[in-house]
């Protein structure tokens, strides 16, 4: 395409004066009669809203609708029943007379997108992420804080640059323009125009469980982005994957942190399954009453077994989660339990017994190209995992390879690696969590003759 | 992401994967930076010395840092941090993770380095305070929001940043002069097959995300192997020591969204208006030089007013602390124009309201107002950050719109002008001033 061209075509997509000389973007139709004719007609709003894959009862159902503009959809969707909150960056007075006119209960509040996360809200079982995206300046950002707040499905409808031709782009790589002025459409306050691969590309990213493309139109794109998977089959076509391990990819331990940036979940399992593709998984973490679902990213074969990576699903509440995986068309594996956000807090570690971990005799580890020791503490937070919990052999930090459960008077076993060059003879072991140490006890390294 | 992911069983949807897979190389050399140290030793990492040298020496940075705060994002082994430190400067090497060979280096050198741990996203709430220099080197396209981590990286800039990323077009970036930048966006390994790329930015895209993202000068300081470098300047060339121009006649300094003299570093978006009468015909944005305090601001809009008044819309430059702000503007060729101050992230604090002598702003009767005209009264207990944003004239409970608010006089009562309605209705009508929570003794107004 000519260098001139892409810009003029991008110019021309002004409906500024259409709209200044309507007053309303939004149309209504008002139980009193009274018509409202806006830039978008009354038939192609009802139009989009049927495109919507959301029941058509909504009583029960908490709705937000991000920039609501004039409000059509906000007050559509309490006409069928939902409890709506509309949010906008600023008050307009076109939503304020209509929902007076209604009488409306919808809950309007004015706030910056980004003020979202922060503003106690709550979850929603529905979120409208309508005409917004290209308006915001961390477009992915934005789809992570929607994905947060969603506890069903997401509608996201955003300008995309190719909505006639996308197809033409299938296999290539997904791209974004990036307005740095007033590029489209002679405003300022555009800032990115995805393609339609681009933007199902930054949904899948966000988080969601899955995403589906409803259609395009008129230089804009409607992706439906749901927090759930499918239901599981109610009759099983194969076994349930052996889950061995659910763990953070970054710590092999189980906590997690929603303030990381990229957090992601590794899942290692045996299956007869051969081979095992990112699209056969089905991940899910509990959420409350929610079932959050992750899609795998990628999955590699790992000594006899296979180890899948999957998203961390966004909004999780912090405490105690349940994870547990299947496949397409299998029940669920074992489920494990995450730490999501808790804090790490211990008072008094008590340090009873420690063993080389190979030949389980007391007080020694046996050294070859490496050695293992085996302690067993009281006092650990439930929390505890391999990355928190550290053992030390005089200065010297180990690798905690190993956190067992508590045992019947609350002890733990807890396994570490001793390398093979730490000097033969008396040492001092023990172990720490939280910023509190426990006592130490004498270790006598020897070195294995018999290793090499 | 953590996980090695050189090689995964999924084959990719995508076949249009780039190159730039150097994890192979890098795992054979075991270091990414090479190292020459006084004692002779050598490391021969991946990325040979001279280059390392080469991309230093074109930083625009003086040779002698000392005195001078320098942060490394992505210090990785950290070669470039301990330059800085060789020649002089106070550095903080950042990594997302603790790197073996960075704390090697740190040993044998015996470096004063303050290495740290965090996420990126991290940097705001850590509390380092600003740099004179910041490198941000092969780090944006491993970011999620890439405009995001340039404001942050502005918002930490005191005097220039070194931004180095991947780039889609490093050796064809001109021909695509006078299009819309674009950028890649890579959902998976399509990128050198590695998950933790996440976006391929053209040139001309980065450069206008770092312009986007507040500096007040962006400059091109080479390409090449699938990379790109620019300069960011937080600061303005010095002004002309001869003026060839007269300073623009500064009329206001407002925020483009209250029209008020506060401002939030919490809005996303967040810009000045400044209104102004220049002594000549045209005014390209590219002639406008606005500082807040020391930190210049490129204006991002300009247009003539009927009358002849000029209106420009800056960017807020990105990490103002809070408080008075000095605000200038000047030509490129000339002086600045006369000061005005904002507020920055200032708390609304108000103790009693009292006004006093609330009468027609034109025939200055008091207790009455025309409907249509204007009403003048004197308010004591404005908090000095006082705008049209913060306070409130109510007539009985209608908010009028403020037309003007002048400074403290002698006894401490600011004169406040507003627009009564033409529709109000005649008669007897309760005005009060309202700010932050607080409210006045109501007073009678008689609008005729």
């Amino acid at each position: 395409m000519e260098a001139g061209s892409a810009r003029e075509t991008r110019r021309r997509i002004d409906f500024s004066k259409e709209l200044a000389a309507k007053g309303w973007y939004h149309s209504f139709e008002l139980p009193d009669g009274t018509v409202i004719d806006g830039f978008m007609t009354v038939e192609r709003q009802q139009q989009r809203y049927a495109q919507f894959p959301i029941p058509d009862d909504l009583k029960g159902k908490r709705l937000l609708d991000i920039g609501a503009w004039d409000g059509w959809f906000s007050f559509e969707a309490a006409r069928h029943g939902a409890e709506v909150t509309a949010i906008d960056c600023v008050e307009l007075p076109g939503f304020l007379d209509i929902h007076a006119r209604l009488g409306s209960k919808v809950d309007y509040r004015i706030m910056d997108f980004y003020e979202l996360p922060g503003a106690g809200l709550g979850k929603f079982d529905i979120v409208f992420f309508l005409g917004v995206l290209y308006h915001v300046r961390h477009p992915l950002l934005a789809l992570e804080i929607v994905c947060a707040l969603t506890k069903d499905v997401a509608i996201v409808d955003s300008f995309v640059t190719d909505p006639d031709d996308w197809q033409e782009h299938a296999g290539e790589i997904p791209t974004m323009e990036f307005y740095e002025l007033d590029e489209l459409g002679n405003q300022f306050g555009n800032w990115v125009g995805p393609t339609v691969p681009c933007l199902l590309a930054m949904c899948r990213a966000a988080g969601f469980a899955r995403v589906e493309f409803l259609g395009t139109g008129d230089h804009h794109a409607v992706v439906a982005c749901y927090r759930k998977w499918e239901p599981a089959p109610a009759e099983a076509a194969r076994d349930a994957p052996e889950i061995l391990t659910i763990e953070n990819a970054r710590t092999n331990g189980i906590n997690f942190s929603t303030r990381k940036s990229d957090e992601y979940l590794t899942c290692v399992f045996r299956t007869r399954q051969d081979p095992v593709t990112p699209e056969m998984l089905r991940l899910e973490v509990n959420n409350g009453a929610d079932d959050f679902g992750a899609p795998a990213l990628f999955v590699n074969r790992e000594d006899g077994a296979w180890r899948a990576t999957f998203y961390l699903p966004p909004g999780l509440d912090a405490g105690w989660r349940t994870t547990r995986l299947r496949f397409r068309d299998s029940g669920f594996g074992r489920e494990f339990k995450i730490a999501v956000d808790i804090p790490l807090h211990a008072e008094k570690i008590d340090l009873k017994e420690v063993f080389d971990g190979v030949a389980w005799t007391k007080g020694e580890v046996r050294l070859g190209e490496r050695g293992y020791l085996s302690c067993w503490v009281r006092g650990l937070p439930e929390n505890a995992d391999r990355a928190n919990v550290r053992a030390f052999l005089g200065n010297r930090r180990l690798d905690v390879d190993y956190v067992g459960a508590p045992d019947a008077q609350g002890y733990r076993q807890v396994n570490a690696v001793v390398p093979g060059n730490v000097p033969p003879g008396d040492h001092a072991f023990r172990v720490e969590c939280a910023g509190v140490s426990s006592g130490a006890l004498p270790v006598v390294v020897r070195i294995q003759s018999s290793s090499k | 992401m953590p996980e090695n992911s050189t090689k995964t069983v999924h084959e990719t949807s995508r076949p249009a994967a780039r190159g730039l897979d150097f994890s192979q190389d890098l795992a054979a050399k075991g270091w990414y930076h090479s190292f020459e140290f006084p004692d002779g030793a050598v490391i021969d990492g991946y990325m040979p010395l001279a280059a390392q040298k080469e991309r230093y020496a074109r930083y625009p940075i003086p040779s002698d840092l000392h005195g001078k705060r320098v942060l490394d994002i992505g210090a990785w082994d950290g070669w470039f941090s301990f330059e800085a430190e060789r020649h002089g400067a106070d550095v903080t090497a950042l990594d997302c993770v603790q790197l073996p060979t960075f704390l090697q280096v740190h040993r044998k050198l015996k470096s004063k380095v303050d290495y740290r741990i965090l996420d990126f996203y991290e940097l705001p709430g850590a509390g380092l305070g600003k740099f004179d220099v910041v490198f941000f080197l092969g780090v944006l396209y491993h970011l999620r929001h890439p405009l995001l981590a340039l404001e942050i990286v502005c918002a930490l800039t005191k005097d220039v940043a070194i931004v180095d990323s991947f780039v889609t077009d490093s050796d064809h970036w001109p021909e695509h002069t006078g299009q819309i930048p674009t950028m890649e966006f890579y959902e998976l390994n399509e990128l050198g097959n590695q998950f933790d790329n996440w976006n391929g930015p053209t040139v001309a895209c980065l450069l206008a995300m770092c312009r986007a993202a507040g500096f007040a000068r962006v400059e091109l300081l080479g390409t090449g192997d699938q990379h790109a470098v620019a300069a960011c300047f937080r600061t303005w060339e010095p002004p002309p020591a001869q003026p060839a121009s007269d300073p623009p006649e500064v009329l206001s300094v407002i925020n483009t969204r209250s029209y008020g003299n506060n401002f939030s570093t919490r809005k996303s978006e967040e810009y000045i208006s400044c209104v102004f009468r220049a002594p000549r015909a045209s005014v390209p944005a590219k002639d406008l030089r606005l500082e807040v305090d020391q930190l210049g601001a490129a204006a991002v809009q300009v247009t003539q007013e009927v009358g002849g008044k000029w209106v420009a819309a800056f960017r807020l430059p990105p990490g103002l602390d809070p408080g008075w702000h000095r605000v200038r503007l000047r030509l490129a060729n000339s002086g600045f124009g006369q000061e005005f101050r904002i507020a920055v992230d200032m708390p609304v604090k108000v103790e009693r309201l009292a006004v006093r002598d609330v009468c027609d702003g034109i025939t200055w009767a008091r207790g009455e107002a025309v409907a249509g005209g204007c009403l003048s009264c004197w308010v004591h207990g404005l908090p000095e950050n006082c705008d049209a944003a913060n306070f409130q004239l109510l007539l009985d409970a209608s908010p009028l719109h403020i037309s003007w608010i002048g400074q403290p006089e002698r006894d401490g009562y600011r004169q406040v002008n507003s627009d009564v309605p033409v529709d109000l209705a005649k008669g007897e009508h309760v005005f009060t001033v309202e700010s932050a929570g607080i409210r006045s003794e109501p007073q009678s107004v008689k609008v005729l």
